[in-house]
C-alpha cells in the first residue's frame, strides 16, 4: 500500500508539467491576447498602445519562451501577474477563492446531508409513492436551466416577497456592523445561491445513493441479517448503509476540484464574487496568467482529490488492495 | 394544533411584511436640501485599474471622473467651461494655450494642486514606458512651461484643435505619482487620490467600489455622503437588484442604463413607477453596417447605396430598441455641434434599391439571387454579414438585415462569432464582408482616426477601407482650425460626404435609459447625461434611507 501512494503521489508530478503544457498551448492558439482585447475598438485610443502593452507584457517573445519565463516563476510558486490589473495571481485568486469555497462547501455538505438520505429512503421504499416523488423532484430540478430557476427565485423571494437579497454577497454598510450581524448577513446572501446550486446536483447524487442501496439491499448477507432476526434498523443501519456508502465516498473525493471550480452562471446573476467568474472573465480576455494559475489549482485538485478517492475506497473497502 | 399554529404564523408573516414600510409617495415630494444618504448604483463590469492614465474602459473611467478633476470641461451647453483652470487664452495662431489655474483646489490628502502638478501629468502621458492609452493626443505638444504656481504654457507643434477637450482631463498629483513605477503602483491604482468631489475609500474586487463625499470640495461640499457601485455582471440580476432596492440607480453618476427591453416592458409596475424615475438620453454613440471597401461587391458607391435603401432602419429601431433611438446619416450624433441637420438619409425604398441594382448588372438568378458577371466569373450577390455574440440588439439588428436583403435578391448570411475571435481574425485583419458595429465617442467629433486613409492597417481604426483625398484633407484640416465656426463647416462637409459615399450605413444613434430613485433630487437631465454635477444631488431628510 505505501508503495502505490508514492507511485502515485510521484505520478502527479509529471502529469501536472503536462496538463500546464496542454492548457498554455490551447490559450496561445486562440485568436486574440490580452493587449488587443483591452483596446477592443475603443475609438479614443491610441492604435499604437497595442504594441506598447505586448511588449509589456512579454507577447511579443516566441511562445516557448513565454512558457518557460512562466514555468520559472512556478518553481518558485510565483504565479505571475494578472494581465488585467498588474496585481499578482495569487492574490487575485485569493480573494475570491474563499466565496467559492463558501458556497460550494456548503452546497457540496447539503448535497450530501440531503441527497443521500433522500436516495437511501427511495431504494428502500422503492416503487412506492416516495421513490417516485424523489425522482420527479430530482429530474426536474436536473432539466430546469439554472439560470431561469435563479431569475424566478429571485423574482419571487426576493423582489415580489422581498424575504430574501438578491444580488451580491453581502449588503451596503455592512462592515460597520458586529461580527455576527456581518454572518447572518453573508447567511442571508447565501441562501438562494445555495438552493440553487443544490438543486441542480440533487439529481445525481441521490440516484447514484438509491442505486448504490438498491444493489446491496439485494445481497445474500441482507438476507442472512434478517434471517438471522436482526431488527430492520439493525439491518439496514449496521449492514446495508456503510457498504451502500462506499461508492459515496469516491464521489466525494472526485469533487473536490468542484470546490474551486464555481458556477460562471450562478455567479454571474447573483453577483458572488467567486472563481467561476474569475475564470470565465480570465479566458474571455485571454488573460494567461489566471488561466494557468486557475488551470494547475485544479489539475493538482482532481489529481489529489481522485488519489484520496482510490485511498478512502481502499481503506474502506477491505476487498480492495492496491500493490 | 399544528394546521392552527401553521396559520397563525402565516397571518403573523404576513402583517408584519407590511409594517414598517415607507410609503412611497413621500418621495415624489421634494424638501429641504440635507447632507447624507448614499447612492449605489449597480455596473456590469469591474475596473481594471483606477489610475486615469492607464483606464481604457468605462468603469474606471465613470470613478475617475467622480475622483479626478480636469482643467476644463463641458457645460449644460456642451461648450467648454473652466473646471480647475479659471481662465484659459488660445494664442491667435493657435499654437498656444495658456491656463490660469484656480488658486486652493487640494488634493484628497491636503496637497494643494499647482502648476507642477498639470506639467507632471504631460509628462506622465507622454512617458513612452507608462502604458497610457490616451498617448495621441498629447503628442502634439512640444512643451509645458511653468509661468507661475497657477499659470501654466502650454505650447503646441501645429494648432491642434481637439487639445482642449482631450487632454489634461485628470490631472495627476506629482507629490504621489513622481518616481514611481506608474503601470504597477498598485497603491495609487487601487485607491486614487485626485481633486473631485468624491474621494475614494475602498474596492473589494468584484464586489464593489465606495466613494465618499470630499468636503474640501473647491465647488461645495457634495451633499450625498456615500457613493458605491455595486458590481452585478447579468443586466436581469441588476434589473432586480433596482426593484428591490439594494441598487438606487442604474446610469446615475456611471454609464450603465436600463435595457431598451427593460424600459419599454418592464417599468409600468407599481413597484417600479412608484420609486424610481427613468429618464431617456441621447448618446454620442451609433449603431453601423461597416462594408468592406475592398470587397468587390461593395466597391460601387450605387451598390451600397440601393443596399442601403433595402434596409429598414425605422424598422430596426423599432424592434431592436424599442422605438428608443433615432435614425443615423452619419459619423456624428444630433446633439452634437458637428452634426449636419441637412443630411438627409436615404429613404427606405425596396423598388428603388432593386432599380439600381438592375442597372448595376445584376440579374434575378434561379436561386433567388442576384447575380452578375465580375472580373469573368458568374458572382452570386452574397455576403457574410458579421457581428458580436452576446450584444442582442446586434444579433437582432444582423437577423433583420438578412431578412429585408433578400426582398430584393441579395443573401446575407449572418455570422455571430465570440467577440476576440471576430476582432482578431476577421476585423483587424480586414477579412470580413461586412459587420454590424457601434462607435462610442465623446462630445469633440474629431474622426481622424476613423475614417483618413492613413489609418487602414491592422490594429487601426479605419476599418472599412475609407478612402477620399477631400475627406482626408478636411480631417486634417478639422484638427488644426481652432474656430468654433469654421469647424463646423469643415465637420458639417464631412458629414455630407461620408453620407454621399455611403462610407457605411449609418443605422441609428441608441439613447441611454438611466433609472434614479425618486428620493434623489438636485438632478439636471441635459445633453451631459444626468449625472451632471453629482455634488449638486441631494435627500431631504426624512427620505434618507442610508443613515451612516
Amino acid at each position: 500500500m505505501r508503495k502505490y501512494v508514492i507511485r502515485r503521489l510521484l505520478m502527479m508530478v509529471p502529469l501536472i508539467f503536462g496538463i500546464s503544457i496542454l492548457t498554455f498551448a490551447i490559450l496561445k492558439l486562440s485568436p486574440g491576447d490580452p493587449a488587443t482585447l483591452s483596446v477592443a475598438l475603443n475609438s479614443k485610443i491610441d492604435p499604437g498602445y497595442i504594441t506598447k502593452l505586448r511588449a509589456s507584457f512579454g507577447l511579443d517573445q516566441p511562445v516557448y519562451i513565454q512558457y518557460w519565463r512562466w514555468l520559472k516563476g512556478m518553481l518558485t510558486l510565483d504565479f505571475g501577474n494578472s494581465f488585467m490589473d498588474n496585481r499578482p495571481v495569487l492574490t487575485v485568486i485569493g480573494e475570491r477563492l474563499p466565496a467559492t469555497f463558501l458556497l460550494s462547501g456548503l452546497s457540496e455538505l447539503l448535497l450530501f446531508l440531503v441527497a443521500v438520505p433522500l436516495g437511501i429512503l427511495a431504494a428502500y421504499y422503492q416503487g412506492r409513492w416516495l421513490d417516485r416523488f424523489t425522482s420527479i423532484f430530482s429530474f426536474v430540478g436536473f432539466a430546469m436551466p439554472t439560470f431561469w430557476l435563479a431569475l424566478m427565485l429571485m423574482l419571487i423571494f426576493g423582489v415580489q416577497l422581498g424575504w430574501l437579497p438578491v444580488s451580491g454577497m453581502t449588503n451596503v454598510g455592512t462592515e460597520y456592523l458586529p461580527w455576527y450581524d456581518r454572518l447572518g448577513d453573508v447567511l442571508q446572501h447565501l441562501i438562494l445561491p445555495l438552493v440553487v446550486t443544490t438543486y441542480g446536483g440533487l439529481a445525481s447524487v441521490s440516484r447514484y445513493a438509491r442505486t448504490s442501496m438498491l444493489e446491496v439491499i439485494r445481497q445474500d448477507y441482507i438476507r442472512t441479517a434478517r434471517a438471522k432476526g436482526l431488527s430492520e434498523f439493525q439491518v439496514i443501519f449496521r449492514h446495508a448503509l456503510p457498504n451502500a456508502l462506499i461508492p459515496i465516498i469516491t464521489l466525494l473525493g472526485l469533487s473536490l476540484p468542484a470546490l474551486i471550480g464555481g458556477s460562471f452562471i450562478i455567479e454571474s446573476i447573483f453577483a458572488w464574487p467567486g472563481m467561476g467568474r474569475l475564470g470565465f472573465e480570465a479566458i474571455m480576455s485571454r488573460n494567461y496568467t489566471v488561466v494557468m494559475g486557475i488551470g494547475i489549482i485544479s489539475a493538482f485538485l482532481t489529481l489529489m482529490g481522485n488519489f484520496l478517492a482510490d485511498i478512502g475506497y481502499a481503506l474502506a473497502d477491505p476487498r480492495v488492495r492496491y500493490d | 394544533m399544528i394546521r392552527q399554529s401553521l396559520l397563525a404564523l402565516a397571518l403573523t408573516s404576513i402583517l408584519l411584511s407590511g409594517c414598517g414600510k415607507v410609503d412611497p409617495k413621500i418621495y415624489a415630494q421634494d424638501g429641504p436640501v440635507t447632507d447624507g444618504d448614499t447612492l449605489i448604483e449597480s455596473s456590469i463590469g469591474d475596473a481594471k485599474t483606477l489610475n486615469p492614465a492607464l483606464v481604457d474602459e468605462n468603469t474606471g473611467g465613470d470613478i475617475d471622473g467622480l475622483v479626478f478633476n480636469g482643467l476644463l470641461r463641458y457645460n449644460e451647453k456642451m461648450e467648454l467651461e473652466p473646471c480647475l483652470a479659471e481662465k484659459w487664452k488660445v494664442s491667435k495662431d493657435g499654437k498656444t494655450i495658456t491656463y490660469y489655474l484656480r488658486k486652493g483646489v487640494k488634493f484628497h490628502d491636503g496637497v494643494e494642486m499647482t502648476a507642477e502638478d498639470v506639467v507632471f501629468t504631460w509628462k506622465v502621458y507622454t512617458d513612452p514606458t507608462v502604458n497610457t492609452p490616451y498617448g495621441a493626443d498629447y503628442q502634439y505638444i512640444k512643451n509645458v512651461e511653468i509661468m507661475d504656481p497657477y499659470t501654466v504654457k502650454v505650447i503646441y507643434k501645429k494648432a491642434f484643435a481637439p487639445a482642449l477637450t482631450n487632454t489634461f482631463t485628470s490631472i495627476l498629483p506629482k507629490h504621489i505619482l513622481e518616481g514611481k513605477d506608474i503601470n504597477h503602483d498598485d497603491e495609487f491604482n487601487r485607491s486614487p487620490i485626485g481633486t473631485g468631489p468624491y474621494k475614494f475609500v475602498e474596492w473589494k474586487s468584484a464586489q464593489q467600489i465606495v466613494l465618499e463625499a470630499n468636503p474640501d470640495y473647491w465647488e461645495g461640499k457634495p451633499h450625498i455622503h456615500r457613493f458605491v457601485l455595486r458590481i452585478i455582471p447579468d443586466q436581469s440580476s441588476e434589473f432586480l437588484s433596482l426593484l428591490k432596492g439594494e441598487v438606487d440607480a442604474m446610469g446615475a453618476w456611471t454609464s450603465g442604463t436600463l435595457t431598451p427591453e427593460q424600459y419599454a416592458r418592464q417599468t409600468d409596475t407599481p413597484k417600479f413607477t412608484d420609486y424610481y424615475n427613468k429618464y431617456e438620453i441621447d448618446q454620442f454613440e451609433y449603431v453601423y453596417l461597416g462594408w468592406n471597401l475592398g470587397n468587390p461587391l461593395f466597391a460601387d458607391v450605387k451598390v451600397r447605396k440601393a443596399l442601403t435603401m433595402a434596409i429598414d432602419r425605422q424598422a430596426i429601431i423599432q424592434n431592436v430598441v424599442y422605438g428608443l433611438g433615432s435614425v443615423c446619416t452619419g459619423p456624428f450624433v444630433p446633439q452634437s455641434w458637428a452634426y449636419n441637420k441637412d443630411v438627409k438619409p436615404l429613404p427606405f425604398d425596396i423598388e428603388g434599391a432593386k432599380a439600381i441594382l438592375k442597372q448595376d448588372g445584376w440579374k434575378m438568378g434561379k436561386d433567388g439571387v442576384l447575380h452578375k458577371f465580375l472580373h469573368g466569373k458568374d458572382t452570386p450577390f452574397r455576403f457574410k454579414l458579421y457581428t458580436n455574440q452576446g450584444n442582442v440588439s446586434r444579433e437582432r439588428i444582423v437577423t433583420i438585415v438578412q431578412q429585408q436583403l433578400k426582398q430584393i435578391g441579395v443573401d446575407c448570411q449572418p455570422q455571430i462569432m465570440e467577440w476576440t475571435t471576430l476582432l482578431n481574425e476577421y476585423i483587424n485583419k480586414r477579412k470580413y464582408d461586412a459587420m454590424v458595429l457601434g462607435w462610442q465617442f465623446g462630445p469633440e467629433p474629431d474622426c481622424y482616426l476613423s475614417w483618413h486613409s492613413s489609418q487602414m492597417g491592422e490594429h487601426q481604426y479605419n476599418m472599412v477601407g475609407y478612402k477620399n483625398k477631400t475627406v482626408d484633407s478636411l480631417l486634417v484640416q478639422g484638427r488644426e482650425t481652432l474656430d468654433p465656426k469654421k469647424r463646423a463647416a469643415i465637420y458639417h462637409r464631412i458629414h455630407k460626404l461620408l453620407a454621399e459615399d455611403v462610407a457605411a450605413t449609418f443605422l441609428y444613434v441608441p439613447e441611454s435609459l438611466p433609472a434614479v430613485h425618486k428620493r434623489f433630487k438636485g438632478l439636471e437631465v441635459n445633453r451631459n447625461g444626468i449625472g451632471w454635477h453629482p455634488e449638486k444631488w441631494y435627500v431631504p431628510a426624512d427620505q434618507q434611507k442610508y443613515k451612516q
